[in-house]
């Protein structure tokens, strides 16, 4: 028993030497985190009936502010728009991202929708949407009709993941996660 | 024959040259202190090199060919307290000891056991081993505790579960295990302490005081997890046992195996294995509450009188899985799921758990030996290297599901030492110091920015008890705590935040590196803690009524989480932040005691009251603009604060076959700045208890009722949110802080003892919780938003000692 002990005595305290010097007294300076999944952006380009775009942006850095800037969406009475949305990463300005086509390839994973406030205008499907594996529009692109009378008011685009319904008339059916929130004003003029 | 004679004559002649006589026999019975029944296997170990003896089923013990001269007689039994005596040996010697013990569970089937244990003196300990462990060993940490009053569970779910003790928790409440303090990212309300209850035989509570040796930082009290002592014989025993459940379909495993022999050496090898499936409420399964846990461990060493030393590994990892409808996505999506009657993901029972989940493992290996400078003085030395990982798996886009978004290894070196001494026969001391290096990492590889950062910690400390202790009616402990600790922190903080939080005033010259919308501090800082503990027993003369009062004095520097967490709480929809600017948590605590331990009614009220300056707490500021909208953002600030409360406890013993105890408990907690109750207080509670004993003691019935109050003093934390309700943007006040409705659960079980071999026995025990199914919140669930707590759970349990 005795010469077990004296045996184990000297690489035991070997080891735990080593072991402590696994923690050295001084630490490499830590690595800045590439936040990939990072949606700051969200960009709407809105096409009437002639052929005129405008494209509105909606941006939000957290890094930088609590705040986000928002162009304000401006629109005409009686006209159909043909509005498509694209979802960015712009953390670094020099190396914008685009998420769009991460939810494009994940199509049965997520879901875009847009809540209006007041009923001037309204919301349909568009022939040129993204569809998933059944068939759903993702309102990647979708037709937005404004009504015949002047109002103001905000538009709510959500993008949903995992949605636990893929077709409803508010975001509470939908259910799932809310990935993005982001609010728009916008008016109809004459 | 010519050289027998010889030798023997040489010997004679040499003894009385020498001028030691020996050859002389120390006898007696060991009994119990309370009611004289004879203690059996209790170890009495003298200071002369291999005279000891054990003592038999009738208490007797018998040590021969002891020499003349001072003896020093150390008695120990595993559930009574160590004592050592003294006595001056110069003829046979008849030396009757009394024991104070608890739990004779190695004679008796199924005991009257005792839920406390008076170890040491001025503040009340409390012991949970025997039955009651064994009751415990498909449970957690937290839920075992909750059998002793007082004691309550912070949880996230079902199975992530932290105690509350006098309304504190997480770095408030000390675990040491095995005699040393567990270093396991413990500032995470959602990270359960990292262990098996299987690895210990005994968990004791030092309710509502700090252990001055463990650390002075610990107001709520100090959980000390031990294994029982070895005996020293050539022995092999063991234990088996196995834990099925029907509510989450699964169940434990767990066997441990000693070695043991005449010399002192010993090993010891225990295992266990724990395995659920989806737990489910009344109405519901809780789609993805699943988890999976194994644990190994090991010990070896030599103990012996004068000296002694261990070694050992354990290893403890765990999948947990968190119930899915919670990961939600913003605040809306919070106001949905409460607002829904079920969870709004449900699936059919299984035993896969996915994201979101945690991952984590915990492994110790550590060192220590002590010796004897004289019979009375002794020094202990250990060494302990823990590692500590805790992974973190969110929902995430982009097949990323499968990468942890919170990934941090925690490293720790710790040393003590420290020399306990007698003077005389009242006063014994203990001084000691201790050093803990500790270095986190928080893996960037993520992708997600850290939660904590990385950080390189400093701590020593140095600590004096002592009590004197001249008669069993009276006992006094002084103590005093010296510590300093240094963190060396290095964290990326978004510019707007630390714009925001004036950061950019106070620490300008710990930036390190500027980047245009972050920067990486190197943050610094240093604490100085002290803490004491002035305390007093006094039993009344017939040994009726105890009484004990202490002065607690505790000190708390911030943890990591209070001092740097930064980001995002998926299942609580809230953004946190520490407070860079945070000092130590200064506590004076009153507790007092009384009661009476004996006899066939026997009663305890222990009342506290606290006083805290500087006591950090996380407090509501407002909202914050995000991509996914508004969310609430919480920052960890300090206030003072006044806590106040008491726990009882009654155990009426009607005769031999029937016991009725009940554990009752009520803190009353203010923020005394904003005059507004605290957040997470446990609500008045009592548990009642009928126990009924067959005859010849072969079955043992219990039905329980828990009786939990709704907690009507919590802090008003409604806020206004803009909603858009059917086309309108709507401004709601939103209530997330009104605590549940208070609830009532009843739960049974039965004992069955088979056996009664010496100390082999094979138990079977059926127990049922929640035997009404009652769906029910729990206000200190952190995910009660989501879904009722768990419904009936029937239950199997086979234990085997050998």
């Amino acid at each position: 028993m005795k010469s077990i002990l004296l045996l184990i005595r000297k690489p035991i305290f070997i080891v735990f030497s080593i072991l402590i010097f696994q923690i050295s007294c001084e630490k490499e300076m830590p690595e800045l985190v590439n936040e990939e999944e990072v949606i700051t952006t969200v960009v709407l380009n809105l096409i009437d009936e002639t052929g005129a775009s405008q494209s509105v942006r909606w941006f939000l850095n957290p890094a930088v502010s609590n705040q986000a800037s928002v162009d304000p969406i401006v629109l005409k009475a009686n006209t159909k728009y043909t509005v498509s949305v694209n979802f960015l990463n712009e953390s670094d300005p020099t190396n914008p991202q685009t998420i769009t086509a991460d939810i494009v390839a994940e199509a049965d994973d997520h879901q875009v929708f847009y809540e209006f406030t007041g009923n001037a205008i309204s919301l349909s499907t568009s022939s040129s949407d993204t569809v998933d594996s059944e068939n759903n529009p993702l309102y990647l692109t979708s037709i937005w009709s404004t009504g015949t009378e002047a109002s103001s008011g905000q538009v709510r685009i959500y993008l949903i993941h995992l949605p636990t319904s893929k077709s409803g008339q508010s975001r509470t059916d939908f259910g799932g996660e809310t990935d993005v929130s982001a609010d728009f004003p916008f008016q109809i003029r004459l | 024959m010519f050289v027998r004679g010889g030798t023997l004559m040489f010997f004679f002649i040499a003894q009385s040259l020498s001028g030691q006589q020996c050859g002389f026999t120390l006898s007696g019975k060991i009994t119990d202190l309370h009611d004289g029944t004879p203690i059996v296997d209790a170890l009495v170990m003298t200071n002369q090199e291999g005279k000891f003896a054990q003592s038999d089923e009738d208490g007797n013990y018998f040590i021969r060919n002891l020499c003349a001269g001072k003896i020093t007689l150390e008695i120990s039994h595993v559930a009574c307290e160590t004592q050592t005596k003294s006595i001056a040996l110069n003829s046979h010697f008849y030396f009757n000891i009394d024991l104070e013990h608890h739990i004779n569970s190695l004679d008796e089937i199924v005991v009257v056991d005792h839920r406390k244990k008076e170890l040491s003196e001025s503040v009340q300990q409390f012991q949970i081993e025997g039955a009651d462990m064994e009751r415990s060993s498909g449970e957690s940490l937290a839920t075992a505790l909750e059998r002793i009053s007082g004691v309550s569970t912070l949880k996230t779910g079902n199975a992530i579960a932290k105690p509350i003790i006098h309304g504190m928790f997480g770095s408030r409440v000390g675990i040491v295990n095995n005699g040393i303090r567990l270093q396991d990212q413990e500032w995470g309300a959602d990270h359960a302490p990292s262990l098996d209850i299987n690895a210990f035989e005994s968990i004791q509570l030092i309710k509502g005081a700090a252990a001055l040796k463990y650390g002075g930082d610990t107001a709520g009290g100090t959980i000390l997890l031990s294994p029982f002592s070895i005996p020293v014989k050539d022995t092999l025993y063991g234990r088996s046992l196995m834990n099925a459940a029907t509510n989450g379909r699964g169940g434990n495993v767990a066997t441990q195996l000693t070695r043991a022999y005449v010399s002192g050496f010993f090993m010891k090898f225990q295992g266990s294995y724990q395995q659920f499936g989806d737990f489910h409420a009344p109405d519901y399964e809780l789609l993805n509450t699943g988890l999976k846990a194994a644990n190994l461990s090991m010990r070896l060493g030599l103990h012996r009188f004068n000296s002694g030393w261990e070694i050992g590994f354990s290893r403890y990892q765990n999948t947990q899985g968190i119930l899915r409808a919670s990961h939600i996505g913003n605040l809306e999506d919070l106001l949905n799921a409460l607002e829904a009657p079920v969870p709004l993901r449900t699936a059919p029972f299984s035993y896969a758990i996915g994201a979101p989940k945690q991952e984590g493992f915990h492994q110790n290996l550590y060192a220590s030996g002590y010796f004897r400078l004289t019979t009375t003085t002794k020094i202990n030395l250990d060494y302990s290297f823990q590692t500590n990982n805790r992974q973190e798996f969110d929902i995430r886009r982009s097949g990323l599901s499968d990468l942890p978004a919170i990934d941090m290894m925690l490293k720790t070196h710790s040393w003590n030492a420290s020399i306990a001494w007698k003077e005389g026969m009242n006063w014994s001391f203990e001084a000691g110091l201790n050093a803990v290096l500790q270095d986190n990492f928080s893996d960037p590889a993520t992708g997600v920015k850290r939660l904590i950062p990385d950080y390189l910690k400093y701590q020593a400390g140095s600590y004096f008890v002592s009590t004197y202790k001249p008669n069993n009616q009276l006992a006094v402990n002084a103590g005093i705590r010296l510590d300093v600790q240094l963190w060396d922190a290095q964290k990326y903080y978004n510019r707007s935040d630390w714009l925001d939080q004036g950061y950019d005033q106070d620490y300008a010259q710990s930036v390190v590196l500027d980047l245009s919308s972050q920067l990486l501090a190197n943050i610094e800082k240093r604490f100085l803690t002290t803490a004491a503990h002035a305390g007093l027993l006094l039993i009344s003369k017939e040994k009726e009524i105890s009484n004990r009062f202490s002065y607690v004095h505790t000190q708390r520097a911030p943890n990591a989480s209070e001092l740097f967490s930064d980001g995002l709480h998926h299942s609580l929809a809230t953004v946190e932040y520490g407070n860079l600017r945070l000092n130590k948590e200064i506590s004076h605590k009153l507790i007092f005691d009384v009661g009476r331990d004996k006899n066939t009614f026997r009663w305890n009220i222990a009342p506290y009251f606290a006083y805290t300056t500087d006591f950090i707490f996380i407090a509501p500021q407002g909202l914050i603009q995000t991509v996914r909208g508004a969310f609430p953002v919480w920052k960890y600030e300090a206030t003072d604060t006044r806590i106040f409360g008491g726990d009882t406890s009654i155990e009426w013993q009607f005769n031999k076959h029937f016991r009725l105890t009940n554990d009752t408990a009520y803190i009353h907690a203010q923020d005394l700045n904003s005059q507004t109750p605290l957040i997470s207080i446990p609500p008045f509670n009592s548990k009642t208890q009928l126990v009924a004993v067959t005859p010849n003691q072969k079955w043992e019935w219990r039905l329980s009722h828990l009786w939990v109050a709704q907690q009507h003093r919590f802090p008003d934390d409604r806020f206004d949110f803009p909603l858009l309700v059917n086309g309108q943007i709507q401004t709601q006040q939103i209530d997330l802080s009104t605590p549940p409705k208070g609830y009532q659960l009843f739960s049974m079980d039965i004992s069955i003892f088979l056996g009664k071999l010496h100390s082999k026995n094979f138990i079977v025990r059926m127990m049922g919780n929640n035997i009404f199914n009652t769906a029910y919140i729990d206000y200190l669930n952190r995910l009660r938003y989501y879904s009722f707590e768990k419904g009936r759970n029937f239950h199997l349990q086979l234990i085997f000692n050998y």
